[in-house]
């Protein structure tokens, strides 16, 4: 009995790892999709009917959730709050799911938007959106090959220690 | 609005001695005492000294951080920024094919403090209905605007269909769409929209009875609002002006001469110096 539960606890471990480790590839992932996919947003909405920033984030944000809808709630608070300065967006974007040399980016990005005309602005948000699409496919990939062997390596091994234990 | 418009510093500074009726203007220069105007009389506080930050922080809430969103008014050197305030920007011109495009490195503002005041206009309201095309004459920072809300607003009481072209959203603030002031429940406002394609396009879809306009300015309006009364359209509108006098003596606004019928002359919010009948000075030979 006790080795049945010490097996299934020890699977459960194993599988928590793969899926928690699948799961961090995911949303490192999901940033840099989610990021295009909000650029796009703004380019959209930006150049026709010029509507401002937090009204703009706050409808993007309104049916999504994940890591950059965290990011992007906090910015609008920040905006909201007139708090926008660099150390703020520094804050704003060490998230554990954006690599260090990717945060300066990030950083930037968020820093210079709404403080340029909208032709501008435009340009500025093609810019990144041209950076950010390469860096998407790559953590896909990521994803696909490191996230997803780690999962089933997760299984695999819990199930091995589980026969072993029983 | 203004605790939000204002850096907390400048806010607890400005009214540290408590509230400061009819305020009406407040003015950031950089490296500058703030100063501001209480019934059209400037003060400075010497002791408190606006810095680059307060004027960004001023221009970052007033644009709600989308300058791609107000460019267009900051090329003309002003901000609107809700419930009727109005920011006048001063900075470096930024030139593109011949105009100006934006204004950058702003190092002074203008925050204009607007007030609804009921009942300013009682000393005219008994004859809004009866007279004709009115023109409400001040210098700047007089209340023009706030009498011109307050007889739009006894008008609309009324019933009359009133178009409101509030090229500055000055007349009649408006908020995520609805407006912030009590106009009457006959009122269209056009908020944003030139004046000029204003006149052109929404007088003939609108139908209105009466049109109120704000700051009649140059020849162009002023052949508008023309065109318009000749069509049988009421105008009832502002300009800046010492006096009646100086609208005449102008090659641009003695056009108006032939088209109002009623001048009323302010000299202070909610205070008519002078009320003046078309008839009356044409028979004094003016």
């Amino acid at each position: 009995m006790w080795t049945l539960i010490l097996g299934g606890a020890l699977f459960f471990c194993f599988a928590y790892v793969g899926i928690g480790i699948r799961s961090y590839y995911a949303k490192r992932r999901d940033i840099y999709k989610d990021s295009v996919a909000y650029i796009d947003y703004l380019k959209e909405n930006i150049g026709f009917l010029k509507t401002p920033l937090g009204i703009l984030t706050r409808n993007f944000c309104s049916d999504r959730k994940g890591e950059l809808v965290k990011i992007l709630n906090r910015y609008v608070a920040l905006i909201d709050k007139g708090c926008l300065n660099s150390d703020s967006v520094n804050k704003l974007v060490s998230s554990p799911y954006i690599d260090k040399d990717r945060q300066e980016m990030f950083a930037t990005f968020f820093y210079g938007l709404g403080k340029v005309d909208c032709d501008t602005q435009i340009e500025q948000l093609q810019r990144m959106r041209a950076a950010l699409v390469p860096l998407a496919e790559h953590y896909e990939k990521k994803y696909r090959t490191t996230g997803v062997l780690a999962y089933r390596l997760g299984i695999l091994l819990g199930i091995a220690v589980m026969i072993i234990a029983v | 609005m203004l605790s939000r418009l204002l850096s907390e510093r400048l806010y607890n500074e400005l009214f540290a001695g408590g509230d400061i009726p009819f305020l009406t203007e407040i003015r950031l220069r950089t490296d500058k005492p703030l100063s501001y105007a209480e019934r059209g009389v400037y003060k400075k506080m010497q002791d408190v000294v606006v810095g680059k930050d307060d004027i960004a922080y001023t221009l970052g809430i007033a644009s709600r951080h989308s300058m791609y969103a107000v460019n267009d008014t900051l090329s003309k050197g002003y901000l609107t920024c809700g419930q009727g305030y109005r920011i006048g920007v001063c900075g470096e011109g930024v030139i593109k094919n011949g105009s100006l495009f934006t204004v950058k490195n702003i190092n002074s503002l203008c925050i204009r403090v607007p007030h609804e005041v009921k009942g300013c206009c009682a000393q005219i309201a008994p004859m809004l209905d009866k007279v004709g095309n009115t023109l409400i004459v001040s210098p700047p920072g007089l209340g023009k605007t706030t009498m011109l809300r307050e007889c739009v607003r006894l008008l609309s009481d009324k019933g009359h269909n009133i178009l409101v072209l509030d090229e500055r959203g000055e007349i009649a603030p408006i908020s995520d769409g609805t407006c912030c002031v009590d106009i009457g429940d006959s009122c269209d406002i056009a908020s944003g929209i030139p004046k000029i394609d204003a006149y052109r396009y929404l007088v003939r879809s609108m139908r209105p009875d009466i049109i109120a306009t704000d700051e009649i300015f140059g020849r162009a309006e002023v052949e508008a609002v023309t065109d318009i009364a000749r069509c049988g359209v009421k105008v009832i509108a502002t300009v800046h002006a010492d006096g009646i006098e100086d609208i005449f003596k102008s090659e641009e606004y003695k056009g108006l001469g032939r088209l109002i019928d009623c001048y009323v002359v302010l000299k202070g919010i909610g205070e008519i110096d002078a009320i003046y009948d078309r008839r009356e000075l044409e028979r004094c030979g003016r």
